[in-house]
């Protein structure tokens, strides 16, 4: 085979630099990087992750979040209380920090929910087609046809309010958009050749599914679920906020703010705090899947 | 000596991307005549589109640049153009043809209207009536029934769709055609019939031309002249009697012919050049082909060859041909 | 004469589409003989991709038979389904399409050995990638690339090493060099011919380019609207055209030498509807020699002559 020899030797001429390896994630990052406002997003949502995890290890629940003060009420900022205290008392600092891992947590549950049950029904519609597409298109159309958060909240009464129940009850929400959006991605992927040569192997439905299709719909899946995310945050806060989410004493940001309201014509700075971490928190996820998505679309590179 | 209409001297383009410098066309040196047919031959990469684009100012904005050299267009520097000169010279003076005629044609509108609307544009002023008229000769000419320029460009097939794309062009005689690879999308039986009427069309309108292809077949049947581009530079340029009979060629062009499966011939292997493209953003020194070439030696390394002239019309881009004359030249 | 690989009986394949029934493959014969190479040429939407996916299975034929080493296997499940699927690999036109993008190159060619189990071990796996890798002309260095890391020549030679991946005896290379340079082109071209000397494969070349096929087929057959109109060996297909749409596609391609000048078109017209088409030669419409008598019956395919098949009112 002289041509492989020949080739064999010219490739050993090339500068190895033109192959330098860079593994996809690390082509990811570059992309990402360049854009400013998806880093500050990251930044914020790291942040505020990493004190929704650590707020344990310098708060105490029951002393410093719940117990009430009513001596030191509607205190403004000082050293003691740099955002000052609430109606009972309470360290709005502290109640605020803690409520962090309420917003995260239901946000991230209700990504993981929506993102799998979407995936495996999206994608096996999108592949299988025909009658079970249908089946399965036409049932979720009547989740669509209910708008989100009413129907959020006659789960919750139903069922409830805690915190397993509110994700189930805004994940359902979102499952029919998520299946749609992963179904299209799968109808478009499924004639590319490279399915047909999976197929050549007598390699299994799932495993196209899983190995073939799935992973190039990545892309899609991260920045719907960033978004999901996003708006599942702030639709925790909105039920918290008429009383369906999150009970008090329990510091959610939404809460926070319904009990504010009561005072906010004498004591206005008591909405400021937890109204601006949940916009804050909002667009600094939103602000990441935007960023993903282009980072992750390979036709940005140049 | 002929008369030139267009005139590319030492023509130098970069892309400027994130990660590199892409050095697409390094010292283009190209002439067209009038009413000539000018073949650029080469592979993807070689820069024969970014040629084309560089001659129309359609280099996209802010990426691509020319960093040096002239194209001299009648006698007028076009990067010197403004924007209003620009406009007048695209389409009237000078038009492209794409390689895919679905892209270039707006989904939405009926062809006859896509027509019209490049004659309304560069002839204003001209009343309804002509420019219908207009169009329906335009049709006539490409071969295709005027009745059918109410339809929309998706009820054509492909062959159809290309001469619709050759009817705008041609539809403000332009004085240089830039068809870049218009037939490499359509059927060999289909490529003829538009290869044809391409020709027949130069030849009516005495229009200049410059075909874009990777297919030297297709040069031979339509051009006066053509030059071999290899990674941004003509490598070899001439009469197509110099590209197709002379004895002396370019390394790169030898094995271009070697590539290609000769019909006449029984041979039992073909005889690719071996490699790849070097990447335009990495070239290498000296000679850009010398990584492929069988006949590399060691001046070929560092040093950059010169233009040789064989012939008055034939020149060669190559060590080799330092004292090659061709007519009684040292042999 | 040695044994046929690959037969097909009355192989038709039909799609049902809102205009009527479109005839893709519609009553194909052949034939292709272990070690041998089959041409499959013809214009876009005569049906050869379709045939090629047929005789693999990957879109279920409509009717008609294919034997394999004797053995039918139109209809054929389960563990006999997984061996035919070992022996017939398929090559595609677009090696960016036909990769699977987030699959490094030695998973791409690890993949089919890992979905048949013939290999076991990682081990013994990656041996077998790199031994395949050599085979293709990859250098070891890209096996961790990615596909679209590498120009289209290389992810061509993926393309092959993941269909030699299972020892298959025969390969459907569906238009393999179309997406390439002519140079890169032919390093394919003598890359595809060493394989079938060293490992005696046998191939079905699926092209629309004449010259393509002529180096690296035995024999030739052209489609037309889902029917094979002419079938012969590649040296009489050449020399001798019979039909005249073989010789309008062998005058159409441009030679590249001055010898001659003029363009000559003697077809008109373009390729017309596969849908419900109508009794009778599907070519009459263009051919220049154009009889009542075209139209109306359906031909045969006639051998005129040891191997040459012709199927046109002039040889009935």
């Amino acid at each position: 085979m002289d041509i492989n020899k020949a080739q064999l030797e010219v490739l050993a001429k090339e500068e190895p630099k033109k192959f330098k390896r860079k593994s996809q994630l690390e082509m990811i990052w570059i992309r990402y990087k360049k854009n400013k406002l998806a880093l500050f997003g990251l930044a914020v949502f790291l942040i505020i992750v990493i004190v929704s995890i650590s707020t344990p290890l310098f708060i105490d629940y029951r002393t410093q979040v719940i117990k009430q003060n009513i001596m030191d009420k509607f205190q403004t900022s000082s050293a003691a209380h740099i955002l000052g205290t609430d109606q009972f008392g309470r360290d709005i600092l502290c109640r605020l920090l803690w409520g962090a891992r309420y917003s995260i947590l239901c946000g991230l549950g209700v990504m993981v929910l929506s993102l799998s049950v979407g995936a495996v029904l999206g994608a096996s519609a999108g592949y299988f087609g025909g009658i079970y597409d249908q089946i399965i298109m036409r049932v979720l159309d009547v989740f669509f046809a209910i708008p989100m958060t009413l129907m959020a909240i006659s789960i919750v009464a139903a069922f409830g309010n805690s915190i397993p129940n509110l994700i189930v009850a805004i994940s359902l929400g979102q499952i029919p958009k998520m299946t749609r959006i992963i179904r299209s991605s799968v109808i478009t992927l499924k004639d590319q050749d490279f399915i047909e040569a999976a197929r050549a192997c007598d390699t299994k439905k799932s495993r196209i599914i899983f190995k073939h299709i799935l992973p190039n719909a990545m892309g899609t899946l991260i920045v719907e679920g960033t978004l999901t995310m996003g708006k599942s945050i702030i639709l925790i806060a909105g039920l918290s906020f008429i009383g369906m989410g999150i009970q008090p004493p329990a510091p959610e940001w939404g809460a926070m703010l319904s009990e504010a309201k009561n005072y906010m014509l004498n004591y206005p700075y008591l909405m400021y705090a937890p109204g601006i971490a949940i916009v804050l928190t909002a667009l600094s996820i939103t602000l990441i899947g935007d960023g993903l998505r282009d980072a992750l679309d390979p036709k940005m590179k140049n | 000596m002929a008369d030139k209409l267009l005139e590319i001297k030492d023509l130098w383009v970069e892309f400027k991307t994130d990660d590199a410098l892409v050095h697409a066309l390094n010292g283009v040196n190209l002439t067209v005549n009038r009413g000539e047919a000018y073949g650029l031959v080469g592979e993807t990469g070689a820069g024969k589109t970014t040629t084309c684009k560089s001659i129309l100012q359609l280099l996209p904005d802010r990426v691509g640049k020319i960093t040096k050299g002239e194209i001299f267009f009648d006698g007028k520097n076009v990067p010197d153009f403004t924007e209003k000169e620009l406009e007048a010279f695209r389409g009237s003076q000078c038009a492209m043809i794409f390689q895919d005629p679905m892209t270039s044609l707006n989904p939405v509108l009926t062809v006859g209207d896509q027509v019209a609307e490049e004659i309304e544009l560069h002839n204003p002023g001209m009343s309804k009536a002509d420019i219908e008229k207009r169009v329906d000769d335009m049709f006539k000419l490409v071969g295709l029934l005027p009745e059918r320029k109410g339809e929309y460009p998706h009820q054509f097939s492909g062959g159809m769709k290309q001469r619709i794309v050759i009817a705008m062009g041609l539809a403000c005689q332009p004085e240089l055609l830039l068809a870049d690879e218009p037939t490499t999308a359509l059927d060999v039986t289909i490529q003829l019939q538009i290869l044809k009427l391409m020709k027949d069309l130069k030849e009516e309108f005495n229009t200049a031309m410059i075909m874009v292809t990777h297919d030297l077949g297709i040069v031979a049947k339509i051009c006066d002249r053509a030059g071999i581009m290899y990674a941004g530079e003509i490598i070899e340029d001439g009469d197509i009697e110099d590209i197709f009979e002379s004895k002396y060629h370019h390394p790169y062009t030898v094995g271009l012919f070697g590539s290609i499966p000769d019909l006449t011939v029984k041979t039992e292997r073909l005889h690719p050049i071996q490699g790849l493209m070097p990447d335009p953003a990495d070239l290498p020194k000296g000679c850009k082909f010398h990584p492929r070439c069988p006949e590399c030696h060691e001046e070929c390394l560092t040093k950059e060859p010169e233009v040789y002239q064989l012939s008055p019309s034939h020149m060669i881009k190559c060590h080799l041909f330092k004292d090659v004359k061709e007519e009684g030249g040292n042999n | 004469m040695s044994a046929p690989l690959l037969q097909t009986i009355g192989l038709k394949k039909y799609f049902k589409t809102g205009k009527g029934t479109l005839h893709a493959v519609d009553d194909v014969n052949f034939t292709i003989e272990k070690g041998k190479t089959l041409g499959v040429v013809g214009e876009s939407g005569c049906g050869k991709t379709t045939l090629g996916r047929s005789i693999l299975r990957l879109t279920e034929p409509t009717e008609g038979q294919i034997l394999f080493n004797g053995e039918d296997v139109t209809h054929v499940t389960g563990k006999k389904m997984h061996e035919f699927r070992k022996n017939a690999q398929i090559i595609f036109q677009d090696p960016s399409s036909s990769l699977n993008p987030r699959m490094s190159v030695g998973q791409l060619i690890a993949e089919p050995i890992r979905v048949m189990k013939t290999i076991s071990g990682n081990k013994a796996i990656d041996e077998r990638v790199f031994e395949l890798m050599n085979i293709v002309g990859l250098d070891e260095r890209f096996y961790v690339s990615y596909p679209h890391e590498l120009d289209g020549g290389r992810r061509q030679r993926i393309g092959v090493a993941r269909a030699l991946a299972l020892d298959p005896q025969f390969i459907v290379c569906d238009e393999p060099v179309s997406a390439l340079d002519v140079s890169i082109q032919a390093q394919i071209l003598n890359l595809l011919m060493d394989l079938q000397d060293t490992m005696g494969l046998t191939y079905m070349f699926i092209t629309h380019d004449l010259s393509v096929v002529k180096h690296i087929s035995d024999d030739i057959a052209v489609m037309y609207l889902g029917q094979c109109i002419e079938k012969a060996p590649t040296d009489e297909l050449f020399e001798k055209p019979l039909h005249p749409y073989t010789q309008a596609l062998l005058a159409a391609i441009p030679v590249p030498n001055l010898k001659n000048r003029s363009i000559e078109s003697t077809i008109k017209g373009e390729i017309s509807s596969p849908i419900d088409p109508k009794p009778g030669c599907r070519f009459a419409t263009r051919c220049p020699f154009a009889k009542p008598e075209c139209t109306g019956k359906e031909l045969e395919l006639k051998e005129v002559s040891p191997g040459h098949f012709v199927k046109c009112v002039m040889f009935q």
